[in-house]
């Protein structure tokens, strides 16, 4: 029984990670709520989905477009919806409330797309996969080892390199890093393009998984913005243990009360965080 | 030349003036104005889809017909918020001028319900285990008595002794999850757990797992999809068993699931008579969602109460009341969803079948 905790914990935060990466790499160029990263969600899986089943492309081609889509999106609309904004010098509040505008387009532009109705991205990665003693299905698989790698990936290009340098430079003061030559918004850009990445491949295996809805960014950026403040966005670790912690409060809630506990649960440890340790477990220390 | 030119313009004229004149008279038939709040956006939308197809359907029907009165249908989204559906139905009464408010299941139609009674306005809504109504109400969804019947005849039949209920938090699974989770054990039938999960949820392993200990024969599950959709296929990744059965909406689970779901029943508050549903899946191409029928048969019923009510003196068209009162002394009414028995307290009483999945489509199974 442990070990299928433990399991569906991975499973879970694991989904839950990918989002919290994408939201914490980007919020830590630009430190706003951008609701339109659920939007690029539902991109990945409905390109996904839209590409398979109306120009009859083969799946592999359609997760690698709509993924590409994805990160063009984000860019696009860091480009000219939320540098302009910046530029004239918007607070968060005004981004929060353009993207939240841009958002429900997006999700009224779905509905109107490819109707209300719940669907399912079929095909091979739906299938079970015997690991010994226990099986699953193939993306639930696949998510887990992506959750890995990009977390892997994405630490190497933040920690390793001159990019990630310039990257953390932002993060720690915009205007120092105007005045020393940075060029911020080509930063912010190329960022968004690695979010819009990550949250499209989330996108397209969520779609695998439970399944394609209009409304299914929103939900699951709440749920990766949750495990990046659990964990702390300041590091990487953060938000990728900061997810599977969160996993593993909704799991440990359903076992031993009733579902109905599961979210509850969730919002007690998110609100504890906020009063007690609004800076996450890994936060780094302030120097 | 000229005088052909000039007869043509007279038969022109002339035909455009018939015209006229029929537009006329039917411009001069009293207007009688029908609201319908449905959940268009939001994580139900596409029931309120669906309903609003129905809805047109039957009203295209009636407008073919040689009517006493011009009607008119005017859509309202609820999103199924209480606080919108209110905002709605004031603004339908007091500034479109309804005589009647359709809608859906869900908390919203009692918001409605009385609303609507204060105006005198009649409410016709579908909702699932509604067993009262106000005075200028009527519901036409499916009563728990009958659910509970339908579904516990094929318990008994599979030799079912315990179950598991699993339902979303909305008040229609309340109320039929806990109707279930009273009635069964005095039927013999055992309930092992009763878990309602939160509307947001996707993911049900934890949950799934843990009944699963207790060992059930099977799983009823009332949620609201994509619930049901999202249960049935984790339930089948973990287990590989196909035990479960829906208290209503099974016929709208996802497509592609279908394949997989061989054998597996329902109790049928979707689709409707099979004339309804083919005429329906040709026309918008897609299949029938919960309430459909049952706001096609209530919009039919209405207008056939607006058509026949008595008329008083001195009035154009009847009052609500007497409307509502023909609307509860209809009897049987054959329709899209099947045989209706209305009750003169206002609640209609559709009978509920079970359908089960063969050869890939949904097929009424006999007693």
């Amino acid at each position: 029984m442990l070990l299928v905790l433990l399991i569906n914990i991975l499973i879970v935060g694991a989904g839950y990670g990918l989002i919290a990466i994408a939201f914490a790499v980007m919020s830590s160029v630009s430190p706003f709520f951008n609701l339109t990263l659920g939007s690029i969600i539902a991109f990945g899986a409905y390109g996904t989905y839209g590409l398979t089943e109306y120009a009859h492309l083969p799946m592999a081609v359609a997760i690698v477009i709509s993924i590409a889509f994805c990160a063009c999106a984000a860019a696009l609309l860091e480009r000219f919806v939320y540098t302009p904004l910046r530029t004239r010098g918007a607070s968060s509040m005004v981004l929060l409330v353009a993207s939240l505008g841009l958002y429900t387009i997006f999700e009224a532009s779905i509905h109107l797309a490819f109707g209300p109705q719940y669907q399912i991205l079929g095909g091979a990665l739906g299938q079970n996969m015997n690991l010994g003693i226990f099986s699953m299905p193939k993306v639930q698989f696949i998510t887990i080892v992506a959750d890995f790698i990009v977390f892997g990936l994405v630490n190497l290009l933040l920690f390793h390199t001159f990019f990630g340098k310039m990257v953390r430079a932002l993060n720690d003061s915009a205007k120092l890093a105007n005045i020393t030559g940075l060029n911020n918004n080509k930063i912010i850009l190329i960022v968004s393009m690695l979010s819009g990445l990550i949250l499209g491949l989330s996108g397209v295996l969520t779609g695998f998984d439970t399944g394609l809805e209009p409304t299914m960014g929103f939900n699951l950026l709440f749920k990766g913005m949750i495990g990046a403040i659990i964990g702390g966005s300041g590091s990487l670790y953060g938000p990728f243990l900061g997810a599977f912690f969160l996993a593993a409060a909704e799991n440990v809630g359903v076992m031993l009360w009733a579902s109905e506990w599961r979210d509850l649960v969730a919002f007690v440890i998110f609100i504890i965080f906020l009063i007690f340790r609004p800076q996450g477990i890994f936060q780094r220390k302030e120097k | 030349m000229l005088k052909k030119l000039i007869l043509s313009l007279c038969f022109i004229l002339a035909l455009s003036a018939c015209k006229e004149e029929n537009k006329t008279q039917a411009q001069a038939k009293p207007v009688i104005k029908i609201g319908a709040n449905l959940h268009l956006t939001g994580q139900l939308a596409h029931t309120g889809a669906g309903a609003k197809n129905a809805l047109q359907m039957a009203f295209e029907k009636w407008q073919k017909k040689d009517t006493k009165y011009r009607y008119e249908l005017i859509f309202e989204d609820d999103m199924m918020k209480t606080q919108q559906a209110a905002v709605n139905t004031q603004k339908l009464i007091n500034i479109d001028g309804v005589r009647a408010v359709l809608s859906l299941f869900g908390i919203v139609d009692r918001v409605i319900d009385d609303i609507a009674n204060q105006n005198k306005v009649i409410s016709v809504s579908c909702s699932y285990g509604k067993s009262e109504v106000p005075e200028y109400g009527v519901n036409t969804g499916a009563q728990n008595e009958e659910i509970y019947g339908a579904v516990v005849r094929q318990l008994k039949k599979e030799n079912v002794k315990t179950v598991v209920l699993e339902g979303s938090q909305s008040a229609v699974s309340f109320a039929i999850l806990d109707y279930f989770a009273a009635h069964l054990p005095q039927d013999g039938i055992k309930v092992l757990a009763n878990e309602k999960h939160n509307l947001d949820v996707r993911d049900f392993r934890t949950s799934i797992q843990k009944t699963e200990v207790l060992k059930p024969d099977y799983y009823l599950i009332f949620g609201v999809e994509p619930m049901n959709s999202i249960f049935t296929k984790q339930y089948r990744e973990i287990t590989g068993k196909n035990n479960l059965a829906s208290l209503g909406n099974f016929p709208e689970i996802a497509d592609s699931l279908w394949p997989n779901l061989e054998g597996l029943w329902s109790a049928s508050l979707i689709g409707g008579t099979s004339e309804f549903s083919q005429q329906y899946e040709t026309r918008f191409h897609d299949r029938v969602h919960g309430c459909s029928a049952n706001l096609y048969d209530a919009l039919n019923m209405l207008m056939m109460a607006f058509e026949n009510a008595p008329v008083k003196e001195g009035k154009d068209i009847p009052e609500n009341i007497d409307v509502v009162q023909y609307m509860r002394h209809i009897g049987t009414y054959n329709g899209a969803f099947g045989m209706i028995e209305m009750g003169i307290n206002g609640i209609g009483h559709p009978s509920v079948d079970i359908v089960k999945l063969q050869n890939g489509k949904w097929v009424k199974i006999g007693e």
